[in-house]
C-alpha cells in the first residue's frame, strides 16, 4: 500500500492510494468516519484546457448521474457522497466487506461451490438486465467491475465503476455490453461456459428484449468487433 | 448537542440539536425572518439521519467556499442542498418550518467554540420546546421523504431509505 499525503489548504489529511488506472486514481478516505472512496479523474493534459475541464465534467456528472439512476432501476451501486467537479472526484462509500466478483468466484470454484457460484452468476445476468431494461449501457462490464455482497445470508450483486456508461435504448449497444461481459469473462474465467451460460440465462429471464438483443448479439459474436458499426 | 466531523471542512464546527414538542413556531419564525436565529432550522420529518444532514452541509460549505452557493446563506443554502431540486421556495417550504412544526433539528455552523455556545444559548432561549439527549434517531416521515425524493418501492428493496436519499442529493446538478 503505498501512503501519499495530500495537502489541502492549510491541512494535510492522510488519504491511501488504492489503485491507478488509465483514467484516474482511487484513494480511501472516511467521509463523516465511514469508509469512503474517492474516485479522481486525471486531467489530460494533452487536450485543450478548456475542453478537457468541459469533457471531464460532463463525464463525471454522467457517472454520478447514472449511479443515482441505477437505484431506481433496482440495481446496487455504491451510495455517492459528494461530487467535487473541482477535483473531479466522486466520493462513494467504500464497500469493505464486499468481494470483487472475480476473486469471488475464483476462490469459490476452487472450493467447490460451484452452485453458489452458478447462483450469483444468475443474479449477475438479472443485474445486467435490469440496467438495459432502463436504457442504460455500462460500457465495461467485467468481473472486475461487479462486487459479490452478503445482505441477509444471500450474496448479491454490487455494479461499479460506471466511467465508460451511457444512456442507450438501442438494441446493438446493449449486445456489445454482453459481448464485452462474454469475452472478458471467458478469459478470466476458463473452463466457464455453464457459469455464462446462467449469465445468459438471468439476463433473458428480466430483459424486455431478451430475443432482440440475443439475435444481436449472435451477429456481433460473427463479426468478432468490440464496437458498433451504427453510424 | 451533537457534532459532526466532516474532513473536508476541518476548520469548521458544525453541530445538531433535535427539538421535540415545539410550543412557539409562530415566534420562531418571526425570529428566523427578522434574521435573529444565526443556525439553519429544519423540519425534523425531512431528515432521515445524521449522515442525510452531513452530506447537505458537505455540500452546502463547499458551494460557499467556491462561491457557487445557489442561495445568499450557508442556512438557506443547507436547504437547498436537502433538497431533491434546485427550487430554493419549495425546499425553504418543505425542509423549514411552517407554523404547525411539531420536531426541529437546528444546525450550527461556527468557527470556533465561543461562537457555538453563543449560537446554542440563543437556540435555547428562543425555542420553548424538549431538548433530546440521544440524538441518534430522527423522528422523519418515510412516506413524505419517499414522496419528496421520488423513491419507489423498488428503490427501497435495494438498499437503505437513508443511502438513497443521500445518493439522490449528492448526485444533484
Amino acid at each position: 500500500q503505498h501512503y501519499f499525503i495530500q495537502s489541502n489548504l492549510r491541512t494535510c489529511r492522510m488519504t491511501t492510494i488504492l489503485s491507478q488506472g488509465a483514467e484516474g486514481r482511487l484513494f480511501e478516505t472516511t467521509f463523516l468516519g465511514r469508509p469512503c472512496l474517492r474516485k479522481e479523474r486525471f486531467k489530460k493534459s494533452y487536450r485543450h484546457p478548456e475542453l478537457d475541464e468541459k469533457l471531464t465534467n460532463k463525464r463525471i456528472s454522467q457517472e454520478s448521474r447514472i449511479l443515482s439512476k441505477c437505484r431506481s432501476l433496482g440495481i446496487r451501486t455504491p451510495t455517492v457522497y459528494y461530487v467535487d467537479y473541482k477535483t473531479n472526484s466522486i466520493y462513494m462509500e467504500y464497500l469493505k466487506e464486499a468481494q470483487v466478483l472475480k476473486d469471488f468466484i475464483e476462490q469459490n470454484v476452487s472450493q467447490n461451490k460451484r452452485t453458489e457460484v452458478g447462483d450469483l452468476c444468475y443474479e449477475v445476468g438479472y443485474t445486467i438486465a435490469l440496467l438495459h431494461n432502463g436504457d442504460l449501457v455500462h460500457g465495461d462490464l467485467t468481473t472486475s467491475n461487479m462486487l459479490a455482497m452478503q445482505r441477509n445470508n444471500k450474496h448479491e450483486v454490487v455494479l461499479i465503476d460506471f466511467g465508460l456508461s451511457s444512456s442507450s435504448s438501442l438494441i446493438e449497444d446493449k449486445a456489445v455490453d454482453l459481448y464485452v461481459l462474454e469475452k472478458a469473462f471467458l478469459s478470466t474465467h476458463p473452463e466457464s461456459q455453464d457459469l455464462l451460460a446462467k449469465i445468459v440465462s438471468g439476463y433473458c429471464n428480466v430483459s424486455r428484449d431478451q430475443m432482440a438483443v440475443m439475435k444481436k448479439l449472435e451477429e456481433v459474436r460473427m463479426r468478432g468487433r468490440k464496437r458498433s458499426m451504427v453510424g | 448537542m451533537t457534532r459532526l466531523k466532516l474532513e473536508q471542512h476541518p476548520d469548521r464546527l458544525v453541530n445538531f440539536m433535535i427539538f421535540r414538542n415545539v410550543k412557539n413556531c409562530v415566534d420562531i419564525l418571526k425570529m428566523v425572518k427578522s434574521g435573529h436565529i444565526g443556525s439553519a432550522l429544519i423540519s425534523e420529518n425531512m431528515v432521515v439521519s445524521s449522515l442525510h444532514l452531513g452530506v447537505a452541509i458537505n455540500r452546502a460549505l463547499h458551494n460557499l467556499s467556491n462561491g457557487s452557493m445557489k442561495t445568499k446563506h450557508i442556512n438557506t443554502e443547507i436547504m437547498m442542498c436537502l433538497s431533491p431540486n434546485n427550487n430554493i421556495s419549495h425546499s425553504l417550504s418543505r425542509f423549514g418550518l411552517n407554523e404547525n412544526t411539531n420536531n426541529l433539528v437546528s444546525v450550527s455552523i461556527c468557527d470556533n467554540e465561543d461562537q457555538l455556545s453563543e449560537m446554542t444559548q440563543q437556540l435555547k432561549t428562543a425555542i420553548n420546546a424538549d431538548l433530546v439527549n440521544d440524538c441518534r434517531g430522527f423522528f422523519y416521515d418515510d412516506f413524505e421523504i419517499c414522496d419528496v425524493y421520488g423513491i419507489s418501492k423498488e428503490e427501497l428493496a435495494v438498499d437503505t431509505l437513508e443511502n438513497s436519499v443521500v445518493t439522490k442529493i449528492a448526485t444533484k446538478v
